[in-house]
């Protein structure tokens, strides 16, 4: 009987493992396909090959100065810095008394801020170009075709707020008592005690907002005429020409596209995961 | 209009909404029309114009434009910008409307076009094109191919837009394949075509590099597709007066029924991804395929790189007497603004599509000129594309698609359709709820 319940343990794990497997590669296989693509010939994009005859660097060369693709890189990391930055401020900000002060009024605030999770960016576009619209005349700095239309509307994030607000109602309230008896006030709790343990959520909050910004097409487009300031997903766009794809040269610049996220997603790979289970996202 | 994405519900949403509004404003539009054009001084003006152009084209464009920024007369100055893909103009001209924020021009279909105008956002060219001063000799205006500029005229002669260039649907065809099937030339009529399918399908080109896959024809659910299909039958998307569309008719029922026999048999596949069918013809997978003339270097470069035979191109198979084919192709459309961009605007096209820079555009974009004479231009050009020359003969058979408000929207209805018949939906009920949908459409404008 034990040994039984061993035999289908082990086959109970087997099986759990070749799943696994075989989602993992399937996850992996688009990746793979990318990373080979970008160094065919066209000749061998179009012929469907799944490995290259010879490795074409070339390809990235040509991609990264094609297009502008090098200015659109800079625009990214620069617009990705801005939001990441501007969004862990706001979010911690607007999350902390959310979680940790008593007002009046404090649920129907969070409700409301959740409910705009609920309302699609379509809806927000012309709202959002009006409102840049007339910044951009009233304002000393222009907002089109400049870092702030790109930039500041995307600094207050409703995810983040709820995903940061759910992880400090987890703090013991021990710790403002005892800060309060040292004499500190919220603020200072919330930079000297909280932002150290909200260390996970707070990278996490900067993984997605770094992920949303860079892959951002529809409004940097809407928002900018000029190359100055637009995006990498525009470079890629312009791989794609009316009469077909150079699908060789796109992937050569989704590889290099993708390369910033792949490094920070290495970087805080731990603290992603811990953040996502212990602001409660994950069942 | 439950069809379309959020994105376009919206934007047909709010352009009705503009459009609405644009109305109570006709009498200061037409006030600004009364402003005599032979008295207004374009000079210095700067000028923005939107395209969807990438790569060569752009390349190819910009020269243009800077060629133009030194050599007006009025020191114009012309800023050409990328703004996307066509969705993306739209989307960018919708909110740009709202915000104040339009182009001084802007390519665009004739269907969007029509939107722009009636929102307010775009101008009637006709006043500029009859212009002593700045306006086109008649010799001039009838030059230009007359079924494309009839594609942007629409009500009292009002005209939308210019055309700088068309496209037609043709059949690619393997020249090689054919031969070893036995036939001497391409399909003229669809019983041809049907069988010649259906011998690509039991007996592969030699020279296939995929012997596994072996088709007749690779089917693209675009609405375009279907619109040559139609119009090789002797049919139409819209009725007499050109106001209602007329999808659910013979010919649509006739050109359905075929794909659907054909992808049942297995001699005809749907399109699985994007340029799925180009990259099958390239690699001797499929022996016709049916698109745009403006593909043609493309797929040049790309049998060239692939199995390397020798190919052509046709006009579709047709039930008619002569053949007949789609065309189409965006135009460009002056933006409201003030009456001296406006004509600084409309200076920079005329220019744009007089024959020598159609001639220069020919060769970076491969699409067909708007003006007959740039074909005395072509000669070279001609002798050195022989594909190119026969395509551009059959622009004799041009037929266009429906250039009314909203039918862009109608274009992914007509695509659902097709889809929802290929995979074994019934033609007839298919094709009346298409039509009824279509329809309701232009309601909203």
């Amino acid at each position: 009987m034990a040994a039984d319940n061993k035999r289908l343990g082990s086959l109970s794990q087997w099986l759990t493992y070749a799943g696994l497997t075989v989602a993992g590669l399937a996850a992996a296989f688009p990746f793979v396909w990318m990373i080979l693509s970008s160094f065919m010939t066209r000749g061998e994009t179009l012929r469907r090959v799944f490995v290259p005859q010879v490795v074409q660097w070339a390809n990235y060369i040509e991609a990264w100065k094609e297009e502008d693709f090098s200015l659109y890189f800079e625009n990214s990391l620069w617009i990705a810095l801005f939001v990441v930055v501007g969004t862990l401020l706001f979010s911690l900000m607007a999350a902390y008394p959310l979680a940790r002060m008593e007002f009046r009024g404090r649920d129907s605030v969070f409700l409301v801020i959740l409910a705009t999770l609920m309302v699609p960016e379509t809806v927000t576009m012309v709202p959002n170009f009006l409102t840049v619209s007339w910044l951009h005349r009233v304002s000393p700095i222009p907002w089109l075709n400049n870092w702030p239309a790109l930039t500041i509307p995307f600094m207050v994030s409703a995810f983040s707020i709820f995903l940061l607000r759910q992880f400090m109602r987890g703090i013991p309230g021990e710790l403002y008592e005892a800060a309060r008896i040292d004499g500190a006030g919220h603020l200072r709790f919330l930079f000297q005690i909280v932002l150290p343990l909200c260390r996970a959520p707070l990278l996490t909050v900067g993984m997605f907002t770094f992920i949303g910004s860079w892959n951002a097409l529809g409004w940097p487009l809407l928002v900018t005429n000029t190359p100055h300031w637009r995006p990498i997903a525009v470079g890629l766009q312009k791989f794609v020409t009316e009469a077909g794809p150079e699908v060789h040269l796109q992937m050569a610049g989704a590889v290099i596209a993708t390369l910033p996220v792949l490094v920070i997603y290495a970087l805080v790979q731990k603290e992603f995961t811990e953040g996502i289970s212990m602001s409660g996202l994950k069942g | 209009m439950k069809n379309n994405t959020p994105t376009e519900l919206v934007a047909a949403f709010l352009l009705v909404l503009i459009s609405l509004a644009a109305c109570g404003e006709q009498e200061g539009v037409q006030k600004q029309h009364a402003v005599s054009l032979e008295s207004i001084d374009p000079t210095g003006q700067e000028i923005v114009f939107w395209y969807q152009h990438v790569r060569a084209r752009e390349e190819a464009l910009q020269e243009m434009i800077a060629q133009f920024n030194v050599g007006n007369p009025h020191k114009i100055k012309v800023r050409g910008e990328f703004a996307g893909g066509y969705d993306d103009i739209y989307n960018k001209m919708v909110v740009g409307l709202q915000g104040g924020a339009i182009p001084d021009l802007l390519v665009a279909y004739q269907g969007q076009a029509l939107e722009y105008y009636l929102a307010d956002g775009t101008v009637d060219l006709r006043p500029y094109i009859a212009s002593e001063k700045w306006g086109l000799s008649e010799a001039q205006e009838a030059d230009f191919v007359p079924a494309f500029m009839a594609q942007d005229r629409i009500r009292d002669g009002i005209q939308t837009g210019l055309p700088p260039n068309r496209s037609i649907e043709v059949i690619y065809y393997n020249v090689d394949w054919l031969r070893e099937l036995g036939a001497d030339g391409p399909p003229q009529t669809w019983d041809e075509f049907a069988r010649l399918c259906r011998a690509a399908r039991d007996a592969p080109f030699s020279g296939n590099l995929n012997q596994e896959r072996s088709l007749g024809f690779i089917l693209d659910e675009d609405a375009s597709r279907l619109a040559a299909m139609v119009f090789s039958r002797g049919g139409n998307f819209l009725n007499s007066a050109s106001d209602r569309y007329t999808l659910d008719t013979p010919e649509a029922t006739a050109s359905l029924q075929l794909m659907k026999e054909l992808v049942a048999d297995g001699s005809v596949e749907m399109m699985g991804e994007s340029y799925g069918d180009q990259t099958a013809f390239n690699v001797g997978e499929c022996l016709f395929i049916l698109r745009s003339t403006s593909g043609l270097p493309f797929v040049q470069e790309g049998v060239g790189s692939g199995a390397d035979f020798d190919w052509d191109v046709a006009p579709p198979p047709h039930t008619t007497t002569k053949p007949v084919v789609n065309f189409y192709g965006a135009s460009i459309s002056v933006g409201r603004t003030t009456p001296e961009q406006q004509l600084a605007a409309w200076l920079f096209l005329k220019w744009f599509t007089e024959p020598p820079q159609q001639a220069l555009w020919v060769r970076a974009s491969n699409y067909f000129p708007a003006r007959l004479s740039t074909r005395d231009l072509l000669e070279d050009y001609f002798a050195a594309n022989p594909r190119y020359r026969h395509a551009y003969e059959l622009l004799y058979y041009g037929m266009p698609e429906p250039a009314l408000a909203g039918y862009n929207g109608v274009r992914r209805m007509i695509s659902k359709a097709v889809v929802k018949v290929v995979q074994g939906g019934d033609i007839a009920p298919t094709l009346q709820r298409l039509q009824r949908e279509a329809n309701a459409t232009l309601e909203d404008y």
